[in-house]
């Protein structure tokens, strides 16, 4: 068992960049991640939280609300994203930056709110990752996420 | 949800992860975060202009850190007059689609089909440009200019300066569906297309069929409101009962495809019994010099006849044709689908309905169609002047060139490009490039599906997905209006000059970016010598846009007229005196001697429609486009989408009865062509012998996830033609005939 929060943190870092980045030498294992994620004829599990959760009333869009609340947590830790034109939501840049605030040694409330926020979509993401993912790598990556859920 | 550090610490931790660890603290963090910046997150209101259509409302954007939050008409705007239709207000559901085509990607399996995977990969837009750039000059080395084909609207200007520059003569668009024909008969009739028409000034306005109302445009709806308003007599014919008929005077439940037969006995009674316009007519038409063979040749369209046509009552025509001609200001505008394309006849209509507002003496004049005072915005070939363009050689495979005063227009044949590709000219496309049209625009879409399949290599651009893109080698993500800056000259409501800039509210999203940047990135690397100035240096979008501005006479520099917002240049409205139609003395052209000298019909003649009603296909098959959505790219709006969420048969409870329709019932559509199986939906405000069906629906695409499989594909019922069936038909205006079908219709069981 692992308690170092700096190891659960490159444990949260490494799954986010999988999340983030298709997989750089493994063409199969690309395609999938473009599939699942980027298919310019739809992807069946979009990465991003505002598309799970809409404001009060209005449909789902990228951009939403969860985008710039989690600029605000980005911004109060004095960051933000490096690409300015993607959305603030991608669960890969907010499972980063949980890990990030693991690291740092966040107080409990603030991971707690953080949580509350900005994760609580993620069993919804990982339902579609796992009836979608066909190649192993992210039928893994799905297991894992929800192991540590 | 529990996920939380407590959970964590009873997990297997790191070593769970292996397949995934990468060594090193948080390693990547810094690849994806940067130190925050001074980005505010304060809500700023931007003026800028709608996209959707043409006449641009004014709009203002309120925008949170580059994000469009809300959308609303901009007030005192002379279009939008403070409003925005649906649509416009639904703006940021295009924008921030989650389905948004994202990064340029390339396909990796080489069979292609809707149940095929593509294998979708991520490319840069440098291997994009590079592969494009590397197939089109493979083709033309090859096969020749002629082999590639460009399916897009002729802009922006950086774009055909490259199909210019390449000497491609394939580049078609979907204004034979829209505009065409009246933009042909405009030209040699009152001297030019005008959107412009004074509604508020007319005294008497007739519409053959167009839904003005309930469709956007706000600035003609409202136009029309306030006709009524000041006290105008609205005569609307239509077969369906729209929002434009309770809004008018007068509803003629007409007969589909015969307005025509209408339209001359009208001018039939107008001319025989002298009632038109004289102090007009006689000063600026060539009516007087052609008036023997005028009078003669709309002798035999009476009322009587018209009424056997039409259904239309020949005391009605005869009486509305009196009223509207002695109103003192009637109008008869001509606008899209609904007029000018719909039918075989629908050329010679418009050509009627231009003699009309002739014959009104409105023509440039107050409560009449008038010509547009414009602000000029010069194109790219104005400011940076090319080398001259090679001649383009070849044939086209729409068969435009057969069609003289189409060719002259430069706009595309949709409705014949599958057949002049499948059996005209038969494997002579090896490449194409889709820019932001899709399949579904097509009459008969199967068969177009057919054409795709028969080009080696497809680039498709676009912001949204679509079943083109299914068919794609290369999928180019594009910018679209609310991300790009541009200027804007109003041309609907415009009495003296007006412009706008339209301003990008918000920067493009993930790798989005301009046809204007492809068309540049692609004349690099194939035709530098027009994209390269004299200085040596490539051309520059935002500098040409700022030289634009400078020469319009709109600003120093984009940012001194986005400053400004609406710039005006009020000029009292001075009616013209000349038409630039090619008559030698200026005038309009009642009888039009060059149609004869091509062959045309000088005077438009009846032509009955292309498809008549039988005994296998009993009813007319009609379509439209629904108010809330635009043309078949707004059906995966969330928004729009939870408005109007698909298509349905709509047909006559007294035609349902005798069928044993019911509400909600499947049922199946035939015409000679296809099928298609979608709801019955039961109103009174179709005619009986009639069906209708909205356009837009059914996209096929893979996952698209609102529109995808969404409804049925009304072009599937559509025939699409041949050139030659043009022709023959004397169809010189290329109208595209997709209205002009019968069908039959049967419950499913």
């Amino acid at each position: 068992m692992n308690s170092d929060p700096l190891e659960l943190g490159r444990l949260y870092a490494a799954l986010a960049q999988a999340l983030l980045q298709a997989p750089a030498n493994d063409p199969a294992a690309a395609r999938e991640y473009y599939r699942l994620f980027l298919s310019p004829e739809g992807a069946p599990c979009p990465p991003w939280q505002s598309i799970y959760m809409a404001a009060e009333g209005e449909q789902p869009r990228l951009m939403g609300p969860a985008h710039h609340s989690a600029l605000q947590w980005y911004r109060r830790y004095g960051f933000e994203p490096a690409l300015d034109n993607e959305p603030a939501d991608h669960i890969g840049l907010l499972l980063l930056f949980y890990a990030h605030l693991l690291a740092v040694d966040a107080p409990d409330p603030e991971l707690a709110a953080y949580e509350a926020q900005h994760l609580a979509w993620v069993p919804r993401f990982l339902a579609k990752l796992k009836q979608h993912a066909v190649h192993p790598r992210f039928q893994a990556l799905a297991a894992e996420l929800s192991e540590h859920l | 949800m529990a996920l939380t550090r407590r959970n964590l610490l009873k997990s297997t931790g790191a070593a769970g992860a292996a397949l995934l660890t990468v060594p090193g603290a948080l390693k990547g963090f810094d690849q994806f975060f940067r130190p925050a910046s001074s980005l505010s997150a304060t809500a700023t209101k931007v003026t800028t202009c709608c996209g959707i259509c043409s006449p641009a409302c004014g709009m203002q954007a309120t925008v949170q850190d580059g994000v469009i939050q809300f959308l609303e008409g901009l007030p005192g705007d002379a279009h939008g007059e403070g409003h925005l239709c649906g649509k416009g207000a639904a703006g940021a559901g295009f924008l921030y689609d989650p389905d948004r085509l994202k990064y340029p990607m390339k396909r990796t399996n080489p069979n292609k089909g809707f149940d095929e995977d593509p294998g979708w990969v991520r490319i840069s837009w440098t291997e994009a440009l590079d592969t494009i750039a590397g197939k089109m000059k493979g083709y033309i080395d090859a096969y020749g200019a002629e082999s590639l084909l460009f399916i897009t609207l002729p802009g922006p200007d950086l774009l055909v300066r490259l199909i210019n520059a390449m000497g491609i003569v394939n580049r078609t668009d979907h204004i034979d569906v829209c505009f065409q024909t009246d933009r042909i008969i405009q030209k040699y009739t009152t001297g030019g297309k005008t959107w412009c028409n004074d509604f508020e000034n007319a005294k008497y306005i007739l519409l053959f069929g167009w839904d003005m109302v309930s469709k956007a445009k706000i600035v003609y709806a409202n136009g029309v409101v306030k006709a009524r308003s000041n006290g105008a007599k609205v005569v609307h014919f239509s077969p369906t009962y729209t929002a434009t008929s309770r809004m008018s005077s007068e509803w003629q439940n007409i007969k589909p495809g015969t307005d025509l037969a209408v339209a001359l006995a009208m001018i039939n009674v107008i001319v025989s019994e002298n009632l038109y316009n004289k102090e007009f007519v006689d000063a600026y038409s060539n009516f007087g010099q052609y008036e023997a063979q005028i009078r003669s040749h709309f002798a035999e369209y009476t009322p009587a006849w018209a009424e056997t046509e039409s259904g239309v009552a020949a005391a009605d025509i005869a009486r509305i044709a009196r009223e509207f001609a002695q109103s003192g200001g009637g109008i008869v505008p001509a606008h899209k689908k609904t007029l000018c394309a719909n039918y075989m006849n629908s050329t010679q209509l418009v050509h009627a309905v231009s003699i009309l507002n002739i014959l009104a003496g409105t023509v440039d004049r107050a409560g009449g169609r008038y010509f547009p005072r414009t602000v000029a915005i010069p194109g790219v070939d104005a400011v940076y002047p090319p080398p001259a363009y090679p001649a383009k050689k070849g044939a086209r495979v729409d068969g435009r060139d057969k069609l003289p005063f189409v060719q002259e227009t430069d706009s595309g044949l949709f409705s014949t490009l599958a057949d002049g590709m499948l059996t005209k000219y038969p494997g002579q496309i090896k490449m194409a490039f889709w820019n932001a049209y899709t399949i579904l625009a097509f009459p008969n879409p199967p068969k177009m599906e057919q054409a795709m399949k028969s080009v080696e290599f497809v680039v498709a651009m676009d912001f949204l997905p679509t079943d083109t893109v299914s068919m794609a080698d290369i999928v180019l993500p594009s910018a679209m209006y609310l991300e790009l800056n541009d200027v804007v000259a109003r041309d609907y409501q415009a009495k003296y000059p007006q412009a706008m800039p339209r301003v990008a509210v918000s920067a493009p999203i993930f790798e989005t970016k301009s046809a204007g940047y492809v068309a540049i990135e692609l004349g690099k690397r194939l035709c530098p010598d027009y994209f390269k100035l004299a200085d040596g240096s490539w051309i520059n979008p935002n500098v040409l846009l700022d030289e634009k501005v400078k020469r319009a006479g709109l600003g120093e520099n984009f940012a001194e007229f986005k400053a400004k917002g609406i710039v005006e240049k009020p000029a009292p409205f001075v009616p013209r005196t000349t038409f630039a139609t090619g008559d030698p003395n200026g005038k309009c052209q009642v009888y039009v001697p060059q149609f004869a000298a091509k062959g045309a019909e000088a005077l438009p003649k009846w032509h009955p429609k292309r498809e008549q009603p039988s005994a296998d296909f009993p009813l007319y098959y009609l379509t439209f486009i629904p108010g809330i959505h635009r043309r078949n790219t707004s059906e995966n709006n969330r928004i729009l989408h939870e408005i109007m969420p698909t298509n349905a048969a709509i047909l006559n409870p007294a035609l349902a009865k005798t069928m044993n329709i019911k509400e909600g019932q499947t049922v199946v559509i035939r015409s000679r062509v296809g099928q298609i199986e979608l709801p019955a939906h039961l109103s009174e405000i179709i005619r009986p012998d009639a069906v209708m069906v909205a356009h837009g629906f059914g996209h096929r695409s893979r996952y698209l996830s609102v529109a995808g499989g969404n409804g049925s594909r009304d072009g599937d019922v559509v025939p699409d033609a041949s050139i030659d069936d043009f022709i023959a038909a004397g169809n010189y205006g290329g109208a595209s005939c997709i209205m002009d079908v019968v069908c039959n219709i049967a419950p499913v069981a």
